[in-house]
């Protein structure tokens, strides 16, 4: 294969096209954050009533209503501009409801979320793959038509039904999670705590992982390669765990980056089930209240998150088949 | 594995978006260690109710409760009626128009300094400056102070409510923390929970609804019994009852049964809140009074109570007072269901029914709009089936209703916008001193959104500015039974149903809880009492 010029004498052509690609990568992105951050300030700024209004206004106890003072303290607009400027200097503004700027509110409830995002989003990852190899590789057996049966039927119930369904069952017997409940946090109060909601979570998610696994493999398993790693005498746990697992990866991986948004929103309504101390518990209680700023900053937080996880998923499939990319740069360039 | 160039991809990649990212976590959630001896803890299914100073917590009962429980008033309420708190005297000159009360002389600050006549005096100028929403302090002129521990408020007018809503409600501040505060709206340093009550801050985190007292050992009204006093968020209050996770809750009137099986007390309050109808009286039809009661004659309330609410509901009176309130005055107009009555008014208006269809005088049909909050009590959302009920009975009269589920957000601002026709929303803050009602008739300052804005009877305004200042309680008494028949005459909105509060407690490992008869504050329907932690037997 002949390799061009990149036209610049200072380049070779492996550089420029890392260049060119970081470029349109980051150009990208920042067009998304942008829209992004514009969406939030549309929608924000267009819901009817405001937090002066539900919080003093609509109640039968106290005079606060129609009281200036209050009034001019809680009521602001910045305008679009400002608020933009506002984002950039990371100036989130301060939540109402809580009575403290918006990102250290974030900051508190974030790692809770977040833990129980990460770990429902891994769980149903490697139970899938898990299933979804077992199950290939077993075709036509009793075993496959149960779990693919099984996995197509709850693969379409969302994830706080399950929440529900496991608060209706354990609540009897095991006592229910309530971090709220917890005066200290170890690390034994909060996975006790945890248990339901992740599980609840990782539940709703695991059909989706497991289908695609199951067909993945199908389709690799008549691959060459693994019919030479079987006359190479491998082991059959090697093959699976080695071969067909990575072959099954990248469509996998794929449709988690994809998903991991809706495991985000779906974890947000467990969180309000099982009284979870999270983002979700917030962020229903800040449209209710209509605490703008808190609003945005949770909207804005959750899209940067589904964007960074979207890339993780995308580096990993990376990582383990380079040549894709390899390929794709020389054809881009070429 | 990747080229060089493709780590370098990957690093830069993600480097630009930790750079914005890094800044989004100033601080982690911390843990906090304290010891717990004996501890009640008050479970809460909304948890967040701001921060317990008078400036941070929400205008809201289970608010302003959380910080009654760190800040006293002069006077409070129990269901002996009104008794001393900060002041251990007081008395109220007829003629001079003011108060005098004498402060307790044992009382002291959390952090050990005396409660004197200047911390009164500067509490209610700091309250003119910056008004406290729970509280109005315009009746008071001026306040004097006239000896070491004794203060003289001078009226500007005499002021009926200004015992209860401001003597008994209003916590007062301490002078040496607050006068260095400037802006104390949501000021949550931690200087600002300083008061004289029972109990003394330790912690709070209303994201996870969880707030920590401890006992206040010099308590100048006896001792305290509950060393640790923890309110929790609770995803459902029974089960964490039967658990012994929580010691006491508000619940639905569903879990009474099973909780009384399991030897909890159960206590009700008062009817304390209510669902009515409001009415936009600028707007035909409903701007004419025979309209509004013939409209109000084909709703059959007692239907509503029994299908919606199981019982666990009164019928409202056209008068708004419900019956337990001291100034309910017996009424013979109670304007129950009654189509044939209805019918006959409608057709002395000129409508007209043809084939179970209701016409007006251009052969039109009638056609309401009702906007449908799903507000009830303790301003929790319940989809209940009031409005479905609701639209059927008015259908039955030939009307064609259209339902408008809406948020309540979006309903206020209607409200406030007057762009509505008919309300179905409901609120509380009806067991305490009358002088609400003004509030929720009259369309003045301090009318909240559930105002009916009805000021085209100019006697009843009249009443109404006169009951707040009438200082004789059978005089007083005498102006509200003439408010309220007028009020079952006008219809200025459409009372429909009251319910009660239920709270369950557990009686080995809590105080005896109580709903204080007439609220306590300003009128709060919630069994949390601070008196029912102290054990004052000795000082009495």
């Amino acid at each position: 294969m002949m390799i061009r010029n990149s036209g610049l004498p200072f380049l070779d052509f492996k550089t420029y096209g890392f260049l060119k690609r970081l470029l349109f990568l980051l150009t990208s992105y920042f067009v998304v954050i942008f829209v992004l951050i514009s969406l939030s300030y549309v929608v924000v700024a267009n819901l009817p009533g405001d937090y002066y209004i539900s919080m003093y206004e609509n109640t039968s106890t106290g005079f606060s209503a129609g009281n200036a003072d209050i009034q001019s303290f809680f009521q602001k607009e910045i305008g679009y501009f400002g608020y933009l400027y506002d984002i950039v200097t990371f100036n989130w503004g301060y939540s109402f409801l809580y009575a403290k700027p918006v990102l250290q509110i974030i900051g508190e409830v974030l790692p809770r979320s977040l833990l129980l995002v990460v770990s429902a989003g891994f769980l149903s990852l490697v139970f899938g793959l898990f299933l979804g190899i077992e199950t290939a590789v077993r075709k036509s057996h009793p075993i496959e038509k149960i779990s693919v049966f099984f996995n197509s039927a709850v693969d379409g119930v969302p994830e706080f039904v399950v929440g529900l369904l496991f608060l209706i069952i354990f609540s009897t017997g095991y006592t229910p999670p309530s971090l709220s409940v917890a005066e200290d946090y170890t690390f034994f109060t909060i996975a006790g705590y945890m248990i339901l909601p992740v599980v609840s979570v990782a539940v709703a998610n695991i059909p989706g992982m497991f289908l695609i696994a199951r067909n993945s493999v199908i389709t690799d398993m008549v691959h060459p390669c693994i019919l030479t790693a079987k006359g190479k005498g491998l082991t059959d746990f090697y093959i699976k765990y080695k071969h067909l697992l990575i072959m099954a990866l990248p469509p996998v991986l794929s449709r988690f980056g994809i998903r991991f948004g809706f495991i985000l929103t779906g974890a947000l309504v467990v969180e309000n089930i099982f009284s979870f101390p999270g983002l979700g518990t917030l962020f229903f209680e800040a449209i209710q209240m209509r605490d703008v700023n808190l609003i945005r900053g949770i909207f804005l937080v959750s899209a940067l998150f589904i964007i960074l996880m979207n890339m993780l998923a995308d580096t990993v499939i990376h990582i383990i088949y380079p040549f894709y990319n390899e390929k794709r740069d020389i054809n881009d360039v070429l | 594995m990747p080229t060089i160039s493709r780590w370098g991809e990957i690093a830069v990649k993600y480097l630009s978006f930790f750079i914005l990212l890094i800044f989004l976590f100033p601080s982690f959630a911390c843990a906090e260690n304290s010891t717990f001896y004996d501890k009640v803890v008050i479970g809460d299914t909304k948890g967040n109710w701001g921060y317990p100073n008078p400036y941070a917590h929400y205008p809201r009962g289970p608010g302003y409760t959380r910080m009654s429980f760190l800040f006293d008033s002069l006077l409070w309420k129990t269901n002996d009626g009104i008794v001393l708190a900060l002041a251990e005297k007081w008395s109220y000159d007829k003629r001079g128009k003011k108060y005098y009360f004498k402060i307790n002389d044992n009382a002291l600050w959390h952090d050990g300094r005396n409660v004197t006549a200047e911390d009164v005096k500067f509490t209610i100028e700091y309250y003119k400056k910056h008004p406290y929403g729970w509280v109005d302090v315009t009746d008071v002129k001026t306040v004097e102070v006239i000896g070491e521990n004794e203060v003289v408020f001078h009226m500007a007018r005499p002021s009926a409510p200004f015992i209860p809503n401001v003597a008994a409600s209003m916590p007062i501040l301490p002078k040496h923390i607050w006068e260095h505060i400037e802006n104390p709206y949501n000021n949550i340093q931690k200087e600002t929970f300083i008061g004289s009550g029972p109990f003394v801050f330790e912690s709070s985190d209303p994201v996870r609804g969880f707030y920590h007292f401890k006992r206040n050992r010099n308590y100048y009204l006896g001792e305290v019994i509950v060393d640790n006093l923890i309110f929790s968020k609770v995803s459902n209050p029974l089960i964490f009852l039967l658990k012994n996770r929580i010691d006491v809750s508000v619940i639905q009137p569903e879990m009474i049964d099973i909780l009384k099986k399991n030897n909890f007390k159960i206590i009700n309050s008062q009817s304390s809140w209510m669902k009515k109808l409001l009415i936009n009286h600028n707007e035909p039809p409903f701007d004419n009074k025979l309209f509004r009661k013939a409209f109000y004659l084909c709703i059959n309330r007692e239907e509503i109570v029994r299908q919606a609410h199981r019982g666990f509901a009164e019928p409202a009176n056209p008068g708004m007072l419900p019956k337990q309130h001291m100034y309910y005055c017996q009424n013979n107009n109670m304007l129950n269901y009654n189509p044939d009555i209805a019918k006959k008014l409608f057709s002395e208006l000129g409508y007209r029914f043809e084939n179970g269809v209701m016409l007006d005088g251009d052969n039109k049909r009638i056609v309401i709009d009702i906007l449908v909050s799903d507000i009830t009590a303790g301003g929790e959302i319940g989809i209940g089936r009031d409005a479905e009920i609701l639209k059927k009975q008015l259908e039955k009269m030939g009307m064609k209703i259209n339902l408008l589920h809406l948020d309540q957000s979006i309903i206020d601002e209607r409200v406030k916008n007057r762009k509505f026709t008919v309300v179905l929303t409901g609120h509380g803050g009806i067991v305490g001193d009358p002088a609400f009602l003004n509030r929720l008739i009259l369309c003045e300052n301090g009318s909240s959104v559930n105002s009916a804005c009805y000021e085209k009877n100019d006697s009843l305004i009249e009443l109404l500015r006169e009951q707040i200042v009438e200082m004789d309680s059978n005089k007083r008494k005498k102006i509200l039974c003439q408010i309220q028949s007028i009020l079952s005459e006008d219809l200025p909105s459409m009372p429909l149903y009251y319910l009660s509060g239920y709270a369950a407690y557990n009686n080995e490992n809590s105080p005896a809880w109580y709903y204080t008869k007439g609220g306590y504050s300003i009128g709060i329907p919630l069994p949390f009492n601070k008196m029912a932690c102290v054990n004052n037997d000795d000082k009495e």
